[in-house]
């Protein structure tokens, strides 16, 4: 006669999966996931007390510390949030600096997310495709920032630095390489019947779950949800931006949405160095004193900061939410749930692109 | 006696991650609704909550203030059972229904609501 055991199942802190510590205790029957829950405290920075009481100068630094992997929306977020208290204006070529310099690093999030789902799945070979793919955008962001991770791009009223027409030349052909290159590798990931069956009909997160949860990003989107803040950004929509969403809600849909909006940031990219005229790069201003609550879309979503400045330009009061915080809670008490066997447990907490570090902020 | 290398007690951490501006105004908020104390409440989601459904309640609550019609807000429902969870939806409706027929049978809005809290209350310790 089968024996089915109840067990107390730990995944992490340490796992060969995972990026960073985080450690999930599911409750199974057999290897039906009936809970599970997440335990945090492994890399916990305390950036918000650090930030408060400092000038945005100082601040501004550590807010694209926040995150290793999507610095850039950070610093992003943070400086049109102070901008937006002092009515501060980016000049016209620095906003599609910005939008080009924000994409970049969409790109490389997305692609290391899928490269990581990849991995977590045992397809090894297209893990290391994608991963490759990545560096050719981590030059492309070094080429214009100076910098692969905390480039501090973005300056209160415009860009730090501006692009020549060789860098936007080079920028152009890297584009043209990773559509080509990233076409061949979706039908990998689309025809691999392996993939297939580790990936569709697995991890489901409903329409309901999703909204209730506040999911967000291309978690949320794969579950047919229409949210993304881009599409109320100014520079974004002068762009002609719409949202890419898809209805299965599977680990399926979660990585195709990645894969898909590494094409739709081409594409802003590519309208962006069109749209682009000559002109300054930095404006002028002073911070002010007054109190924000601003979102800006992540690779993983909605980013959120609340903020209060005084009139020496000090942060006095600061509160972040990133958009792993909903899409981890989610993942733990609706996609994990139900799953039939153990082995989808990481691979369905690494479709919803977990950062610990954001989470722990 | 086996000592579990990663088990801990997490309730000194749960309490940092409620003590946080944006958490402690959600609480606080719940708290007045069922008209306890704050450390009540923060006690009751310790114990009943994990660390990242405590982290994700500023933006449950987000959603849930939209969520319901104006006497489930006023009741503080669609936050009980939606954002914190303590309570069922089919409690909620059960708590609505009853608030309900007692301001139909002519009992003050005041008594009706306090009534309505204690069985909100009564639910959650049960």
């Amino acid at each position: 006669m089968k024996k089915t055991v109840d067990i107390s199942l730990p995944v992490g802190p340490m796992h060969p999966c995972f990026k960073e510590p985080c450690r999930i205790k599911c409750e199974t029957r057999g290897e039906y996931v009936l809970a599970a829950e997440v335990e945090l405290g492994y890399v916990k920075k305390g950036i918000e007390r650090i930030m408060r009481g400092r000038p945005w100068q100082e601040v501004m630094f550590l807010a694209e510390r926040v995150c290793g992997i999507c610095s850039v929306i950070h610093n992003f977020v943070f400086i049109e949030s102070v901008e937006h208290i002092s009515g501060i204006v980016p000049t016209e070529r620095a906003a599609y600096l910005r939008v080009i310099v924000n994409e970049l690093d969409r790109m490389q999030s997305h692609l290391l997310a899928n490269y990581s789902y990849c991995y977590t799945i045992e397809h090894e070979t297209l893990a290391m495709y994608l991963l490759n793919l990545r560096e050719t955008v981590m030059d492309q962001l070094e080429l214009i920032t100076g910098a692969r991770v905390t480039c501090a791009f973005i300056v209160p009223g415009g860009v730090r630095c501006d692009i020549s027409s060789d860098i936007a030349d080079e920028l152009r052909s890297a584009l043209d390489h990773i559509d080509a290159e990233l076409t061949r590798f979706i039908r990998i990931f689309e025809t691999g019947p392996l993939i297939g069956l580790r990936s569709k009909g697995i991890g489901i997160l409903t329409k309901d779950a999703a909204i209730e949860s506040h999911a967000v990003g291309p978690t949320a989107r794969a579950s047919g949800i229409d949210n993304d803040q881009r599409s109320t950004h100014p520079t974004y929509t002068a762009l002609g931006f719409s949202p890419v969403i898809r209805q299965e809600g599977d680990n399926f849909a979660r990585i195709m949405v990645r894969f898909e909006e590494v094409f739709q940031s081409i594409r802003l990219i590519r309208s962006a160095l069109e749209a682009m005229r000559e002109g300054p790069i930095r404006g002028g201003g002073t911070i002010k004193a007054g109190s924000i609550r601003y979102r800006g879309e992540a690779p993983r979503g909605e980013l959120l900061y609340e903020l209060t400045t005084d009139d020496y330009g000090r942060i006095l009061e600061i509160a972040i939410q990133t958009p792993s915080i909903p899409n981890i809670q989610v993942c733990a008490h609706a996609m994990l749930i139900d799953a039939q066997s153990a082995a989808d447990i990481t691979s369905i907490f690494i479709s919803s692109d977990p950062c610990i570090a954001c989470t722990e902020r | 006696m086996n000592k579990y290398l990663y088990e801990k007690d997490l309730r000194q951490m749960k309490l940092i991650i409620l003590e946080s501006r944006r958490h402690d105004a959600v609480v606080l908020e719940l708290a007045a609704t069922l008209g306890i104390k704050r450390q009540q409440l923060r006690k009751i989601l310790i114990e009943r909550s994990d660390m990242m459904f405590l982290e994700n309640l500023p933006a449950r609550c987000d959603v849930a203030r939209e969520a319901g019609d104006d006497t489930e807000r006023l009741l503080g429902i669609p936050l009980l059972t939606q954002a914190f969870c303590l309570i069922s939806k089919e409690d909620g409706v059960l708590i609505k229904e009853q608030y309900l027929r007692r301001i139909q049978d002519g009992i003050k809005h005041e008594a009706a609501v306090s009534e309505a809290r204690m069985e909100m209350m009564e639910l959650i310790r049960s």
